[in-house]
């Protein structure tokens, strides 16, 4: 993801709005992927899928601006004296691409 | 400072604020398939802080309710016994311990932590097709046991807490360290007086120690849907640190980093809006 987005509830999304993010069903399949711009019949569908909320683009302003430095240092602190035996090292860099929003390394 | 005593620590239980009775009854009956529902919808709304909370957490957008419930009856018709279960015992249990006694304990954030391991939990029940009820339940309780100890030691949790700032180490450590007893064994402690299940009490005794022999998936959920909360720096703590993620567990989720990316943003969304309302 790496676009602006907002949360939008099933009942108040409306055909227009584009997904900013795949939407899974309960298998994890994807239902829909990034990009889908909503139609009605859409809509209805994510409903019998049991989909609450959406992941909306918000259009028109500025996609947020990520302090990479600030989160970086964060995360650093988060995971100060973490052990190269455990899993940490692989979760400290699964939470960087997240939170960097660099999606998943080719 | 004396160490404490397992021993001491259950006989204090006793005098621990207890949950509403029909709660007990849900939580020792988690794994019963013969309960009778509408006795027990009957029972919970007859507790109206409990119901109106539950009512507002399966209304919540994340429930996925396409219809606004207003009785239990009609939660339990719509959303099914097991998840209403859920949100009867997150609506029970986060009131029902006082805020505020033991100094640096930050109430708020142990329980922005707890909501969040829940959702979290659960999410990974969900991609390993396992059942996402216990993983909720196990989730949200997992640390009960710092409760017990901050509801029944709390001028020597507080020095726990605060030698645990000065060190700057896993708060496990510090906690046997100092007390001779920990979270855990003071948990597993409260789940038995509680009657919890063997699924449970596993889930809660093993979540620090998910290889050990006879933990159970469901500890292995729970351990990694901790450690990714703090990771993800939920629960809103400055001094937040990530535990040790026991490789092995890790390596049996065998999610890829994909998927995490999903878990991840799931976990939020969910524990954006529970967190609104359980926290109110």
């Amino acid at each position: 993801m790496s676009t602006a987005h907002q949360l939008v509830s099933l009942e108040t999304a409306t055909a227009g709005m584009t997904l900013s993010d795949d939407i899974l069903d309960q298998q994890g399949k994807v239902l829909l992927s990034q990009g889908t711009v909503l139609t009605a019949s859409t809509i209805a569908a994510l409903g019998r899928h049991d989909i609450a909320l959406l992941p909306i683009i918000i259009s028109g302003g500025p996609a947020a601006v990520i302090d990479e430095a600030a989160v970086t240092a964060r995360l650093d602190y988060l995971f100060r004296g973490s052990d190269a035996a455990t899993a940490n090292p692989i979760l400290h860099d699964h939470i960087a691409a997240f939170r960097l929003e660099r999606g998943v390394a080719p | 400072m004396t160490h404490l005593t397992i021993e001491a620590i259950q006989q204090g239980l006793e005098d621990l604020p207890s949950l509403p009775a029909v709660v007990m009854e849900l939580l020792s009956s988690i794994d019963q398939e013969d309960v009778d529902i509408s006795v027990l919808a009957r029972k919970v709304s007859l507790d109206q802080a409990l119901t109106a909370k539950t009512l507002r957490l399966a209304n919540s957008s994340n429930s996925g309710l396409q219809v606004r419930v207003t009785t239990i009856q009609q939660a339990i018709t719509f959303l099914g016994f097991q998840a209403t279960r859920n949100l009867i015992t997150a609506a029970a249990v986060t009131g029902c311990f006082p805020a505020g006694q033991c100094p640096g304990f930050d109430h708020s954030a142990f329980w922005r932590h707890s909501i969040a391991t829940a959702a979290c939990a659960r999410v990974l029940a969900r991609r390993m097709r396992l059942n996402q009820d216990f993983a909720f339940t196990a989730g949200l309780l997992h640390d009960i046991g710092r409760l017990v100890l901050v509801t029944s030691y709390p001028a020597q949790y507080g020095a726990v807490l605060a030698q645990r700032q000065r060190d700057d180490r896993p708060l496990l450590d510090v906690e046997r360290e100092m007390l001779g007893v920990d979270h855990v064994m003071a948990g597993t402690a409260l789940a038995q007086h509680w009657q919890f299940s063997d699924t449970m009490q596993h889930a809660i005794t093993y979540h620090h120690e998910p290889e050990a022999p006879g933990a159970g998936f469901l500890a292995t959920i729970v351990h990694v849907a901790n450690a990714i909360v703090h990771a993800l720096d939920l629960a809103r703590d400055e001094n937040e640190l990530v535990p040790p993620v026991s490789m092995v567990a890790w390596t049996a989720l065998g999610l890829s980093q994909e998927a995490y990316l999903h878990v991840f943003r799931e976990t939020e969304m969910q524990f954006e809006e529970m967190s609104n309302i359980l926290m109110a």
